[in-house]
C-alpha cells in the first residue's frame, strides 16, 4: 500500500471516530444481563427512478433493544409522520408495532379552504435480523420514480451498559441529510413492558384485585370478580412522561360491569384517562354509579428486565 | 436463496446474449459491450430479481445498460480526442470517400451505420429492430416519451437510407 | 423528392399506426412511387440491422454469471486512488480542516448533541414527482 493510500485511511479512521452521535441522556441504572447487545436501524430514503437507485438520506439509529423511532416525511401539499416502536425478544424476532399516519392536500373547496385527504395505519410486523422493512410512503406506484425507505435492523456486538454500569446513550448518526430537510429521523428510548394492578375498594376496603402485564399502546383488560360482582377494566398506557421525582404514564381505560364468569358486559365508564406516577396508586371514584363507595385502584410499574433509562 | 439463483441464472441465460448484441451496436466494440452486459446482470443480481415484477427484468436490464453505455461512449470520446490529435500529428493525408467506402465493406456496415447516428436515435432503432420493443416500452427502457421515440426511429431510418445510398452510389461510380 | 406520407411508413412497419390510419397509408402506397421506395429501404435497413452478424462468446457469458454469483469486489484497500496532485493537497488540507474544527467543537462545547432535525438546504427535491395519489405501504423482505 503507497504512502498516499496510508494517509487517507489513517485520516478516515480519525474523522469517523470524531462523528459519533449525540448524548441525549445519561443516568445511572441498574444494569441487567452484561450479554444484552445494542441494536441498531439503518434508514435509508431512496429515489428509484429507471433502474437507478438514489440515496436521498441516509441515517444510522443506535441504541438498546426497544429503541423506538420516528420518520417524517415534509413536503408541500404531503407530510407523513411513520412511528416505529420496537420490541426484541430472546426468539431473535423483532416486533414491531408500526404508526402511519399520512395527510396530503387533495384541493380547495368552493370557498377557497384546503381540503386534505388523511389516512391513519396501524400495522404489526413481525422479521428476523435478516430481514428489511421496506416503506413505501406513496405506495408502490406504477410510474418510473419512486420514493422507498429501507430500514435494515442489525444487533452490534456493542453492550447495552458501559462497564460502570451505565446506560450507552442513544445515537443518531446522519450520513447524509436530505435536501431541504424533508426527512427527519427523531429515535427515543422509553419502557414498553409494564405490571399494572388494579384493586377494587368498596367503602376502602379491597373485594377485588387483577393484575396484569402491559404493553406501551396495547390495551389490555384486567377482571376484578368480587364476590358479589365483577368488572373488567380495559387499559392502556398511552404515553411515559420522563418525569421528577419518578416517571408518570398517560393512561386510558373503559370500565363494564360483568357477571361471575366475566361475560354480559354493561358499560360503566367508557374513555376515562389520567396520568399515574409510577409506583404510586391512582384513584377513581366509582360512587356516582353504585349505592356504597366504590373505588377503583391502579398502580402501574415498569416491568422487571425492562431496560431504564 | 438457490432458488433466486437459479431464476436469475435462467434469466441471465436467456437475455445475456441479445444484450450484448444491443450493446455492440449501441457502444460499437465488443469487449466493452461485455463488460456493460456484465455490470448490468451485476446491478440486477445485487438490486435483487426477486424485487422487480414478472417480465419486468428484460425492461430494466436494457434501461441499466443503456445508461450504463453512455458512460463508456462518453469515456470513448474523451480518450478518441486525444488520439485523433495523434494521428493528425503523424499521418497527413485526409480520408477520401473510395477509401472510406472500401474500409467499410471491410468492417462490419451494422456497426458502421449506427456509429453515424445520434446516440438516442441509435438506442430507440436497434431496440425496435433488434430486440423488437413496442413504442411504449422502448419509451420505458429510454425513459422518454412514445412521440420522442417514434420522431427518433424515423430519423433514424431517414438518415441511414440516405447515408447508405450515397455509400452505394459513390461504390458504384467507383467500380 | 419527398412526400408527406412518408413520415408515416415508419410507424406503420412497426405496427404502431392506428388501424384506420394505417389503411390510408396502404392505400397511398399503391400509388405513390416515392413512399415505395422509401419503404423497401427502411425494409432493407431493417434486414440488415436484424442480421448483424453477432456470435455469443460462450466462455465470455460463462465467466460473467460467475463473476456475479460469486459478486467479486476488489477490496477497498487494493484499489487505486488517482487523483492529481494539487486535487489531492486541497483534499488533505479540508480533511485537516475539518479534524481540527471536530476537536476544538467538542473542546468548547460539552456534551454536544447531533443536530437531529437541522438539516441544511442543498438540491431541492420535490416530492410530487413521486406522489399519484398511493396510499402507503410497508411490509417486509429478507436481504
Amino acid at each position: 500500500m503507497n504512502t498516499r493510500a496510508k494517509l487517507i485511511l489513517i485520516l478516515l479512521a480519525l474523522v469517523s471516530s470524531m462523528m459519533s452521535g449525540s448524548r441525549l441522556r445519561s443516568t445511572k441504572a441498574s444494569p441487567v444481563a452484561s450479554d444484552l447487545k445494542r441494536m441498531q436501524f439503518q434508514i435509508a430514503t431512496i429515489r428509484e427512478h429507471a433502474g437507478e437507485r438514489t440515496i436521498i438520506s441516509s441515517s444510522v439509529i443506535e441504541g438498546p433493544p426497544g429503541t423506538d423511532f420516528d420518520i417524517d416525511i415534509q413536503g408541500e401539499r404531503f407530510k407523513m409522520n411513520a412511528k416505529f416502536l420496537t420490541d426484541f425478544d430472546q426468539s431473535n424476532v423483532l416486533a414491531i408495532r408500526a404508526k402511519l399516519q399520512t395527510r396530503r392536500l387533495y384541493g380547495y373547496s368552493p370557498q377557497g379552504l384546503p381540503l386534505y385527504e388523511e389516512d391513519e395505519q396501524s400495522p404489526a410486523l413481525r422479521l428476523g435480523l435478516d430481514e428489511d422493512i421496506i416503506l413505501l410512503p406513496f405506495g408502490r406506484g406504477s410510474g418510473e420514480d419512486r420514493l422507498k425507505i429501507e430500514i435494515t435492523p442489525a444487533m452490534t456486538e456493542e453492550p447495552v451498559y458501559s462497564p460502570s454500569g451505565e446506560l450507552r446513550p442513544l445515537t443518531i448518526n446522519i450520513l447524509k441529510i436530505s435536501p431541504d430537510g424533508i426527512v427527519n429521523i427523531r429515535a427515543s428510548k422509553i419502557p414498553h413492558h409494564y405490571e399494572a394492578e388494579a384493586r377494587l375498594l368498596e367503602d376502602g376496603r379491597e373485594i377485588a384485585r387483577a393484575s396484569a402485564n402491559l404493553l406501551f399502546e396495547e390495551a389490555q383488560e384486567l377482571l376484578l370478580r368480587s364476590d358479589t360482582q365483577a368488572i373488567a377494566v380495559k387499559l392502556k398506557i398511552n404515553e411515559f412522561i420522563r418525569s421528577r421525582p419518578s416517571d408518570q404514564v398517560a393512561i386510558n381505560f373503559d370500565i363494564h360491569r360483568a357477571d361471575k364468569s366475566g361475560n354480559t358486559r354493561e358499560p360503566v365508564g367508557l374513555n376515562w384517562s389520567g396520568v399515574a406516577r409510577l409506583g404510586a396508586d391512582i384513584n377513581y371514584d366509582l360512587s356516582e354509579r353504585y349505592a356504597k363507595k366504590y373505588e377503583l385502584r391502579f398502580n402501574i410499574k415498569i416491568a422487571k428486565g425492562e431496560i431504564v433509562d | 436463496m438457490a432458488r433466486q439463483n437459479d431464476e436469475f441464472i435462467s434469466i441471465f441465460n436467456e437475455i445475456y446474449p441479445n444484450l450484448c448484441r444491443f450493446l455492440e451496436c449501441l457502444i460499437g466494440e465488443r469487449a466493452s459491450a461485455q463488460d456493460v452486459a456484465q455490470e448490468s446482470f451485476l446491478r440486477l443480481y445485487r438490486f435483487g430479481l426477486y424485487r422487480l415484477p414478472s417480465g419486468e427484468a428484460r425492461f430494466w436490464l436494457y434501461r441499466v445498460a443503456r445508461n450504463l453505455a453512455l458512460n463508456e461512449l462518453e469515456k470513448r470520446r474523451t480518450r478518441a480526442k486525444h488520439s485523433e490529435r495523434v494521428i493528425e500529428t503523424f499521418t497527413n493525408t485526409p480520408p477520401n470517400p473510395e477509401e472510406a467506402f472500401a474500409q467499410s465493406e471491410r468492417r462490419q456496415k451494422v456497426l458502421e451505420l449506427m456509429e453515424s447516428l445520434p446516440e438516442d436515435q441509435r438506442a430507440a432503432l436497434l431496440l425496435r429492430e433488434q430486440e423488437e420493443m413496442s413504442y411504449s416500452q422502448i419509451a420505458r427502457v429510454l425513459n422518454v416519451s412514445e412521440s420522442k421515440v417514434k420522431s427518433d426511429i424515423f430519423r433514424a431510418r431517414s438518415s441511414l437510407r440516405a447515408r447508405w445510398n450515397e455509400m452505394s452510389d459513390r461504390a458504384a461510380r467507383t467500380s | 423528392m419527398s412526400c408527406n406520407f412518408t413520415e408515416k411508413l415508419s410507424p406503420m412497419m412497426d405496427g404502431e399506426l392506428e388501424r384506420e390510419e394505417a389503411e390510408q397509408v396502404k392505400l397511398h402506397l399503391s400509388s405513390c412511387l416515392i413512399c415505395q421506395q422509401a419503404q423497401l429501404d427502411f425494409l432493407n435497413l431493417r434486414e440488415q440491422i436484424k442480421s448483424h452478424p453477432y456470435e455469443p462468446d460462450a466462455s465470455a457469458q460463462r465467466q460473467a454469471i460467475k463473476r456475479i454469483l460469486r459478486s467479486e469486489q476488489t477490496p477497498f484497500w487494493q484499489r487505486k486512488i488517482t487523483l492529481p496532485v494539487p486535487v489531492f493537497s486541497l483534499m488533505m488540507l479540508a480533511l485537516f480542516a475539518f479534524v481540527a474544527w471536530s476537536v476544538y467543537s467538542r473542546v468548547t462545547r460539552p456534551g454536544a448533541t447531533v443536530p437531529v432535525g437541522n438539516y441544511a438546504y442543498q438540491d431541492g427535491l420535490d416530492l410530487s414527482r413521486f406522489d399519484k395519489g398511493g396510499r402507503a405501504v410497508i411490509y417486509t423482505t429478507k436481504r
